[in-house]
């Protein structure tokens, strides 16, 4: 009798784990049939809605050829550093999509953040995780300065450009006259060591603003270069476009059960479509999403620390160096700076997501399965709140997500001439 | 921060206007003209709200033309008018800070940075005040 009880336990405990484990891992959704709000979220996601790049209004030369030219030499060379060996290619890696696989940035020094691609962030209002500066170009100047990056100064690049004859022709060509460099010292910054500071600040005011706005200029043509890099079709892209022409198709070649799967909880349960929306999987904006602290840091105050950094930015797009006017501004005129935006960082691109390792605003997490685990738990935030809540999916429906992210990456809409150095 | 709903109307009026329900928010307003709409304040101002992008998308900054006439359908001029506003269902906030920055005619306000970022059911909060007095209005949207 004794026996029988324990097999029937025994039996018990093993059909119920069993189970357990076909409802954590089998798939049971029928992903044959879209609804009409499927279909115009997944619609809503493709390339094909991408508008065309407008102009940038504080950036004049944004789409000029000649500012190109300059921005692509200057893109790719080391003497833009301290030590001759650092350019924004070290870290914006043409072959790893504009990222460098590092948890954390490797300029002149190890920095305190990781590499975002640059792959069509000129669509995006915000640069940088935290959002402190509010154009490409003003982007592309602060790391020209900042010591873990070229440790390098405006002077000193004014310099290198008014030295080498292919970049002076270059710069003058789009910009006019490079200013005049006689009396000035060698290097010298508003940002830079004390005696690069003691140095700026010894020169005449009138000389500063001129040298600032060459150096602005060098951002503008580092913009024009760096819109071109945008994304190209993909998997999910052509899917997108087969659904588009028959409504009723399910599973294709062009994307597996599997995939299509994850793109179901992609728009529906679980939930990333929220932030991670538009055809290039992000809505630009700042999200505290409960990522831990990078290692040896406090949790950083993200968006409320950016926006306040941004205004008071000499390069921002209500300053003297942006070619703008006050209504073209809006961006930086009502950004929002209450406490919820503690916390928040930059929501990333999805586009090539499976190449561009290791993830979040520290590198902190390795893998695309651990960002699935990461969403799904929505852990407590160390500072401020969580946005997300927890999603309860099965280990196969994140197995299916983390499928569904394999289908964002296809080569650069870029020409080749453009990636790599000139 | 949201509070509740009793006085709120919505009603489709002419070519420009569509229906915004309190009760059930269609899934597909985003795909008619979700550009235009016309709301009743507690006290009976009524407030039409012209988006200049139409229709409202995610993700793009606009501003919107709010036209505010009084009980007997006078424009109510120089009145201080704030939107805050957001996602119910998401516990926060808009992006933007928008704010009305000129009175272009006689009780018809310019609000300019209005942006949405997410898809989903959105809730306005006007707070009207003029010569003393304090109104709200409220209006939902589905993007």
């Amino acid at each position: 009798m004794k026996k029988i009880l324990v097999s029937i336990i025994a039996a018990a405990i093993s059909l119920s784990s069993l189970s357990y484990f076909a409802w954590n891992n089998f798939s049971f959704s029928n992903t044959n049939e879209w609804s009409a709000e499927e279909l115009r979220l997944i619609q809503s996601l493709s390339l094909a809605e991408l508008p065309a790049l407008s102009t940038d209004p504080s950036n004049r030369l944004a789409n000029d050829s000649r500012a190109l030219d300059l921005g692509y030499r200057l893109f790719f060379d080391t003497r833009l550093s301290s030590n001759s060996q650092v350019s924004c290619s070290s870290c914006h890696r043409p072959e790893l999509m504009f990222t460098d696989g590092l948890p954390l940035a490797i300029g002149i020094d190890i920095g305190p953040r990781h590499t975002p691609s640059l792959v069509g962030t000129a669509y995006s209002p915000w640069f940088y995780w935290d959002g402190r500066k509010d154009s490409q170009w003003a982007q592309a100047l602060a790391p020209l300065e900042a010591r873990h990056e070229h440790e390098s100064d405006r002077v000193s690049i004014i310099r290198l450009l008014a030295e080498d004859a292919l970049l002076k022709n270059s710069y003058e060509s789009a910009f006019g006259s490079l200013p005049v460099l006689e009396s000035l010292p060698d290097s010298a910054s508003p940002l830079g060591t004390d005696a690069q500071q003691q140095a700026w600040q010894d020169i005449e005011s009138n000389q500063q603003a001129a040298i600032s706005g060459a150096f602005a200029n060098v951002g503008k043509a580092l913009a024009a270069y760096q819109r071109l890099i945008l994304p190209g079709r993909t998997r999910f892209d052509r899917y997108a476009a087969e659904l588009a022409a028959d409504k009723e198709m399910g599973e294709t070649e062009t994307l597996n059960s599997i995939e299509i799967a994850g793109l179901k909880l992609f728009i529906g349960q679980g939930q990333c479509i929220n932030c991670h929306n538009g055809p290039l999987f992000t809505n630009h904006e700042f999200h505290n999403t409960g990522v831990l602290a990078i290692a040896g840091q406090l949790p950083p105050m993200g968006r409320y620390d950016g926006i306040r950094t941004a205004r008071k930015d000499p390069f921002n797009c209500l300053g003297e160096f942006s070619d703008a006017i006050e209504g073209d501004c809006t961006e930086l005129r009502f950004a929002r700076d209450e406490n919820d935006v503690v916390g928040a960082q930059k929501t990333p691109t999805l586009r090539n997501v499976s190449l561009t390792a290791p993830y979040m605003h520290g590198g902190q997490i390795k893998t695309l399965a651990e960002v699935m685990v990461h969403y799904n738990e929505a852990p407590t935030s160390m500072l401020s709140h969580n946005e997300a809540k927890p999603l309860e999916l099965r280990a196969v429906e994140l197995k299916q997500l983390e499928a569904f992210m394999e289908t964002l990456s296809g080569p650069l809409a870029t020409s080749s001439k453009w990636l790599s150095a000139p | 921060m949201f509070p509740k709903l009793n006085l709120v109307t919505a009603f489709y009026i002419g070519f420009s206007f569509i229906v915004i329900s309190l009760i059930s928010s269609s899934a597909h307003a985003a795909n008619v003209n979700n550009a235009d709409f016309r709301v009743s304040s507690d006290a009976g101002y009524s407030i039409a709200v012209y988006s200049q992008l139409s229709p409202i998308e995610i993700n793009k900054i606009h501003s919107w033309i709010i036209e505010i006439t009084d009980r007997n359908n006078r424009p109510l001029k120089s009145a201080n008018i704030e939107m805050v506003g957001g996602m119910p269902d998401h516990d926060h906030g808009l992006p933007t800070e928008p704010q009305v920055t000129e009175e272009v005619e006689p009780g018809k306000y310019l609000l300019e940075g209005v942006r949405f970022h997410m898809q989903g059911k959105w809730q306005i909060i006007f707070t009207i005040k003029e010569n003393g007095n304090k109104d709200q209005a409220i209006l939902e949207l589905q993007l």
